[in-house]
């Protein structure tokens, strides 16, 4: 099963919090694939998806933020209509239990990268490769 | 036993007499050179003949931190200034500070009461000993100084802040005792954790001399937690003498407090009368030694207790219970009263979250609205929404069960609550008076 590293960051809910945290991965000479921010009224929580999930999180730790890594899975599909459609139905069908979910396109080739954080990725690993749907890996990003 | 502690053991009947000896010379000098003293003992019309037995000091005036403040610098200060030797100065957060002009034997009375401290603790001239109190008008830094070297311990004076080199110089130097607040000790572990320092593996640290600012048990027992050392606890006021006016032994849930030196009274905050052994009430201490600037009935405006009995170490001092909150501190929210000791208390319950907060308390026209800023940690911050809700509502939830409130609860970054390295700011109040 491929998974992606997803780091994600607490921030205060102020202003300039997302720049700084882009600008630390910036002159870490890190990429920045896929951006979602969770809010609440007085926090907020920066779920990011880079080229080189280590070097980053080295990078956010140093700059003094607190930084949590979590295994993520990352979906290719077609980039057209219904193409995340077919996607969550299958995982739907099969009740597998999606936290929070987000998509960017992949370069070049018309496909787009969903993102999904389940409660128990094992079981949707499982049923995403026997619905012969392709998944992708930090390594398959860089290029 | 270091010799120092002899006085310690004294008997009670000698300590006694020897107590109303001093204050039959303390009432007649103070009302000679001070003014105010004077004008206030006439006022009551009490003589310093009047002090007959220990009981009658309760028939004299009190003193409190605004006569310190309308008297500053010099309207207290008993003795010539041929005879000062050093300023001590209390943090006044609005105004004018305090001052006390002390002589030459005025420190060494204070340097008596921090030796005996760490004699007590266990301390001796074999140890290493950090001051990480901030050194200058604030007496935290000197007296665990001054002490120490009366001990003959090696002394390493790196003042407050600088945290990184601190730990390192810790461990280079292999020191055995650190002395600050109990706040700046918490703060010196998250960076140890961050530089990956273990203090029970990585350094010889043995003992901790804790004081400056109200603690809890619940804050003790978690700096033994993480760091393996003893937490003993220290207490004074630079309107006294500094710290060193009473330290706790290993057998006493309290300190005993030096009353050769310090002659320690409770009395009732709103009836200011005396009340005997075993109730809570505010503090109140008389140097007994004291030149410079003698303190006679000061109103320390903390909240403890005096105990009498033999003490299992021996020792006969009374004991005071540890001051969990001064009177001054506390707050009125919604018409419950709050000390910040209670918050604290409540925030120890909750492990998600770090020991540091901040009160923030402001108003509309019709009511408080009071907020709570808390850290949360690297160990327990999730990338779900969700989960950090729920350590919020702990949070909310440990301070309604004991409190009776419910805080506005803000989750802040770790590190960015200020940690004390003098005495700490836990309360913003904004509301209008």
């Amino acid at each position: 099963m491929k998974t992606l590293t997803q780091l994600s960051v607490f921030l205060e809910n102020k202003v300039g919090q997302i720049a700084q945290v882009c600008k630390t991965l910036a002159d870490a000479n890190v990429s920045l694939a896929a951006l979602s921010i969770a809010e609440s009224p007085e926090f907020g929580i920066a779920r990011l998806v880079v080229d080189d999930s280590s070097k980053a999180a080295d990078a956010l730790r140093a700059a003094k933020y607190i930084v949590k890594a979590t295994p993520v899975v990352a979906v290719v599909v077609p980039d057209r209509p219904g193409g995340m459609a077919q996607v969550v139905t299958t995982l739907s069908s099969k009740g597998c239990d999606i936290e929070y979910s987000y998509a960017f396109a992949a370069q070049a080739n018309d496909m787009a990268v969903l993102v999904f954080r389940f409660k128990d990725i094992e079981t949707a690993a499982s049923v995403l490769a026997d619905a012969g749907l392709a998944t992708i890996d930090e390594k398959e990003i860089k290029s | 036993m270091n010799p120092v502690s002899a006085p310690d053991f004294m008997p009670i009947p000698e300590l006694r007499k020897m107590q109303l000896e001093k204050l039959q010379k303390l009432i007649p000098y103070e009302y000679e050179h001070v003014a105010l003293f004077r004008k206030r003992c006439d006022e009551k019309g009490v003589k310093p003949r009047d002090l007959v037995t220990l009981k009658d000091l309760g028939k004299f005036p009190f003193m409190k931190k605004t006569d310190l403040r309308d008297e500053y610098p010099y309207g207290l200060t008993a003795a010539p200034m041929r005879d000062i030797n050093r300023f001590h100065c209390s943090s006044g957060t609005t105004g004018k500070p305090i001052c006390i002009p002390q002589t030459k034997e005025d420190v060494k009375i204070w340097t008596n009461g921090v030796a005996r401290c760490m004699a007590m603790y266990g301390i001796t001239q074999d140890d290493i000993v950090q001051v990480s109190y901030g050194y200058g008008l604030f007496t935290g830094g000197l007296g665990a100084h001054y002490g120490a070297e009366e001990l003959g311990c090696a002394v390493l004076p790196t003042g407050a802040g600088n945290t990184e080199k601190q730990i390192m110089l810790m461990q280079d130097l292999g020191v055995t005792v650190i002395c600050c607040t109990p706040s700046y000790f918490l703060h010196l572990a998250t960076v140890a954790e961050q530089m990956g320092v273990d203090f029970r593996r990585d350094t010889n640290l043995k003992h901790g001399v804790f004081g400056a600012e109200p603690w809890t048990d619940e804050i003790r027992a978690k700096i033994e937690q993480i760091s393996g050392i003893t937490a003993h606890d220290i207490y004074g006021l630079t309107e006294i003498a500094g710290p060193g006016v009473a330290g706790n032994c290993e057998h006493c849930h309290g300190l005993h407090v030096w009353e050769d030196h310090f002659y320690p009274e409770i009395i009732d905050p709103d009836t200011l009368e005396v009340l005997p052994d075993g109730e809570e009430g505010e503090l109140v201490f008389t140097t007994l030694d004291r030149v410079g600037t003698p303190m006679v009935r000061y109103r320390t405006r903390d909240l403890s207790r005096l105990q009498l009995g033999q003490c299992k170490c021996g020792r006969t001092m009374r004991v005071m219970d540890r001051v969990h909150a001064r009177s001054d501190d506390m707050l009125i929210i919604h018409g419950v009263n709050v000390f910040p000791s209670q918050i604290e208390a409540c925030l120890m319950k909750v492990p998600e979250i770090a020991p540091h907060y901040m009160i923030e308390l402001s108003s509309t026209d019709t009511m408080d609205l009071f907020e709570l800023k808390v850290e949360v940690t690297a160990e327990t911050f999730s990338d779900s929404v969700s989960a950090m809700e729920a350590i919020k509502k702990r949070v909310a939830a440990s301070i309604k069960e004991i409190v009776g409130l419910s805080p506005k609860i803000y989750l802040v970054a770790p590190g960015t609550l200020p940690r004390s390295q003098g005495k700490i700011k836990r309360v913003i109040d904004n509301r209008k008076k």
